[in-house]
């Protein structure tokens, strides 16, 4: 039994892969044996790991003799297989993290009853024979009754990916309108959108940033349940820790964004943050630096002459880069373009509700859209001179123009929002200046340390408080999944044993293949016979004329003579003769692959499986 | 006398040929010699093979190959992963070596991360990793990627990869590279992916010394190309740079022909050696006729 039944599965997987070379509607098989190929491949590693420890255990135990190479043998293998297996030293992924949230353990089955949504619907039970969405499965559920589904039923808050993947599941509007209800059923309260959600695949309830009192309190009084409450209490508790972070003096302009003065205390070496920083909270802290505005002509020359100035000077060049990049900064016309853009209203898309009651009404060319009944709204003339004057005075706060734009015209909340979008995509000053560095410094020319402190100075103070508050928000990361980071990690203690040891040592083991051959070439090649000289002569050949040396010696030879170029007679040699050489030998084996392969697969020869001896 | 001294050169101590082979690597590598590199045939093969493909054509890059063969290739994967960066393919990283992953990560880092860093991960090139199963891993991919790629590298779902949507197999590439060092590589590229669907696989490879002669008898119908060893991964190198680098290129890009310095005065040193060996002992054979 122990011979048959490998036998049995050799042959029965060798015939399976023989077919499908031949069978394409057999391809599946092929590649289902091929799998489970790979499986077992991946398992032999194992069973060589542990045959390499048995053998070398033993003779570490004998103590025979070469025992203390045995006993490295050992010791590297454990210390190799521990730091990788268990990633020691390995940060976690950062695509895996949530930076800036807090998560507490909680399932979809411990979720309160007071959070799960019922909608009773009357709806055929064939919608439900595609399969749910991976999204809502652990959440959604149905109630079928005589071929008809009753009732649909949803545990915790349904978010806007989920909605959208049920909608998506048919296009049949009873469907859609049924999930819009239940969506509406489902959706977080406002008291806590844009705060709180749950995150089934995590198992997790999770807070962005810190849960206030009035949060914690909405979040409390939903259920009693013992799971609920503890799932708040660890939010509370982790949600509200204090990160203390060592800085050096802020940015002049630096001041706390009213958002987050609730969380952030400010002292002169020190920044004390409630909760973790997400990449949010940390955009807004960074956003200190002032942006550009457009230039007019004087300035632009003002801005030249200042930097030519400076000791080094300015070739024609340099000023003309200088010049072209401060024109081709941002201009008040296409920020006006851009909030005319966004005065254009937009048609709204009908619920799945709305169309399914017009088509019950009779309805029977449905339009999906409603067109806008205002006009759009374009900025008028005294609106456009105002933004025309304020790009242009550098004393003036961009962000604070809405005030003044709204009381001069019409004006609508999207139009705030492009401008808020325009603003926010502009380059800041240092960060230009540094670009025009870069620029002056391409094609050879020079700057001198003055101008290089003109231009980077404001860039170095940028970078320096980013990195900061990058800082800020690692050290505030409560980290979810510490084994997320990946294995090889630059740093860690197993890519230190990689790049140090493993490399250098296969490297070397490797490159010793030089000095033998060498030594091989003096003490053993020799023209003992005809045969031994045509491989000698093919040698000389080739060891010239895999180098510039052969090019060298043979470049004289006139063009009729070219086929005997060192390099060409090399060319020549490697892919006529060496090519009919390797094929007879490769047709050789291949058909001695057959026939072994054959005798295999029908139990001929069975010595692959050992002896039968323990 | 003479005699003497014959023996004595006839039985010289082997570390006196190691030392010469020592000086012979290290002189010309301190010395920083390099050489003009003319491309054959087959690396101009490899390059048009390359230069063929058009934005957003689908390029898999099959680093099969450790740390032991790295100073052979890597210079040429340096180059494979140039080339297409300047070509702004979609990169496919995997390799069926153990070892091979961090080939893949150097890779990425000395080419992409540094001097293309706005090629961004998942979008213009995925690290899929290892699969253990040699052959077999070809053997299943080239019908199905999914059964068993799931994930890439770090674990991200395949079908969350926005580039690998709508790849079903490797017949959906464009072009296969293979830089490998033995056994699995580029012969199992050959026998397993392009010879089952010699019109949808085209295949270049990149290989060792070592392997290269067991290679040839693929060109060109398999292997449209075949860089072997360094003075391959030069030549192709010598095509890329001069096309895509203006004024000098960095030293990473140049590791292919900053390698054949040593190697020319190495091979001088082994045809000395070879002639010497040959000359004493025929000097040795007719004393003793004599």
């Amino acid at each position: 039994m122990r011979r048959t039944v490998p036998l049995l599965i050799a042959a029965i997987c060798g015939i399976v892969l023989i077919v499908t070379a031949f069978i394409p509607a057999t391809v599946s098989w092929g590649e289902t044996a091929a799998v489970w190929f790979d499986i077992l491949a991946a398992i032999a590693f194992i069973l060589g790991g542990g045959n390499l420890l048995k053998i070398h255990l033993r003779r570490v135990s004998d103590q025979s003799e070469g025992w203390a190479y045995s006993l490295i043998t050992v010791v590297t293998f454990l210390l190799t297989l521990g730091v990788g297996l268990f990633k020691l030293g390995i940060s976690p992924g950062s695509d895996q993290e949530f930076y800036g949230e807090t998560f507490a353990h909680l399932t979809v089955e411990q979720m309160p009853e007071e959070l799960t949504f019922d909608l009773p619907v009357s709806l055929a039970a064939e919608l439900l024979d595609e399969e749910i969405p991976a999204s809502v499965r652990q959440q959604f559920s149905v109630k079928i009754e005589d071929k008809t589904v009753t009732q649909l039923r949803f545990r915790g808050w349904m978010n806007g990916g989920q909605r959208q993947d049920l909608l998506n599941l048919h296009q049949k509007l009873d469907w859609q309108c049924a999930i819009e209800q239940l969506a509406d059923l489902a959706a977080i309260p406002d008291q806590l959108a844009g705060e709180v959600r749950y995150l089934p695949d995590h198992r997790a309830l999770s807070v962005s940033g810190s849960l206030n009192e009035e949060e914690e309190t909405f979040l409390r009084n939903i259920s009693d349940s013992q799971s609920w409450q503890r799932a708040t209490d660890r939010l509370v508790e982790r949600s509200r820790a204090v990160t203390s972070y060592p800085i050096s003096t802020p940015p002049e302009s630096f001041l706390v964004p009213q958002s987050y003065e609730d969380r952030i205390i400010l002292t002169e070496n020190n920044i004390d943050v409630i909760g973790p920083v997400g990449p949010e909270m940390k955009a807004a802290l960074v956003d200190v630096f002032p942006r550009t505005r457009p230039f007019t002509e004087e300035q632009v020359q003002q801005y030249v002459d200042e930097l030519a100035a400076l000791p080094g000077g300015l070739t024609d060049v340099q000023k003309n880069t200088t010049a072209g990049l401060l024109k081709s900064d941002w201009t008040a016309d296409q920020l006006i373009a851009a909030l005319n853009d966004a005065g254009v209203r937009q048609e709204r898309t009908k619920s799945a509700c709305e169309l399914l009651a017009e088509m019950q009404a009779g309805e029977k060319n449905l339009q999906l859209t409603v067109p806008p009944t205002e006009p759009d709204v374009t900025l008028n003339a005294a609106q456009e001179d105002y933004i025309q004057q304020t790009v242009s005075n550098s004393d003036s706060d961009l962000s604070a123009m809405v005030q003044t734009l709204s009381t001069l015209g019409d004006w609508l909340p999207a139009q705030e929002a492009a401008l808020q979008s325009f603003l926010q995509k502009t380059p800041t000053i240092p960060m230009r200046n540094r670009l025009i560095a870069s620029a002056l410094i391409t094609g050879g020319e020079t700057l001198s340390e003055e101008q290089f402190e003109f231009l980077l100075a404001g860039y170095r103070e940028q970078h320096n408080w980013q990195e900061q508050m990058y800082g800020l928000m690692v050290k505030s990361h409560q980290v979810k999944y510490p084994w997320s980071g990946e294995y090889i990690a630059v740093g860690s203690p197993f890519w230190w044993s990689y790049e140090y040891a493993f490399k250098p040592l296969t490297a070397t083991m490797f490159s010793l293949l030089a000095f033998y051959v060498a030594s091989a070439a003096f003490r053993a090649f020799r023209a003992k016979n005809f045969e031994a000289l045509l491989l000698l002569g093919t040698a000389f050949i080739i060891l010239l004329g895999r180098t510039f040396a052969g090019v060298m010696l043979t470049s004289g030879l006139p063009e009729s003579l070219s086929a005997f170029r060192l390099e060409n007679i090399t060319m020549f040699i490697m892919s006529i003769i060496n090519t009919a050489g390797n094929r007879a030998i490769m047709i050789g084996i291949s058909l001695g692959i057959v026939s072994t392969s054959l005798k295999i697969l029908l139990g001929v020869d069975r010595s692959y499986l050992g002896s039968g001896d323990e | 006398m003479k005699q003497i001294i014959i023996n004595k050169l006839a039985n010289l101590d082997r570390r006196w040929v190691f030392l010469s082979m020592l000086l012979a690597v290290a002189i010309p590598i301190l010395l920083g010699l390099e050489f003009p590199e003319t491309p054959t045939q087959q690396a101009i093969n490899v390059f048009d093979e390359v230069e063929r493909l058009k934005e957003g054509d689908r390029v898999l890059l099959a680093l099969d190959y450790d740390p032991s063969s790295e100073g052979e290739l890597s210079p040429m994967a340096t180059s494979f992963v140039l080339h297409c960066a300047k070509k702004k393919v979609k990169m496919y990283f995997l390799t069926l070596y153990p070892g091979g992953p961090p080939m893949i990560q150097q890779a990425i880092q000395r080419v992409i991360l540094t001097d293309f860093p706005n090629l961004v991960y998942g979008e213009d090139y995925v690290d899929l990793g290892y699969k253990p199963g040699y052959e077999g891993v070809v053997k299943v991919i080239i019908t199905n990627l999914r059964e068993l790629y799931t994930t890439d590298a770090r674990g991200t779902n395949i079908d969350q990869i926005p580039m690998c949507q709508g790849v079903e197999s490797i017949q959906d590439m464009d072009l296969l590279i293979a830089v490998s060092a033995g056994y699995p590589g580029c012969k199992e590229w050959v026998q397993y992916a392009k010879t089952p669907f010699p019109d949808k696989i085209n295949l270049v490879a990149g290989v060792t010394g070592v392997q290269a002669p067991y290679l040839y008898p693929y060109v060109p119908k398999q292997l449209i190309g075949l860089l072997g060893a360094i003075k391959g991964a030069a030549e192709y190198e010598t095509l890329v740079v001069g096309k895509y680098i203006e004024g000098e290129p960095k030293a990473v890009y140049q590791e292919g022909r900053r390698r054949m310095g040593p190697q020319l005065v190495a091979h001088l040193l082994m045809v000395f050696l070879i002639i010497a060996g040959n000359t004493l002992y025929f000097l040795q054979s007719s004393h003793k006729k004599s």
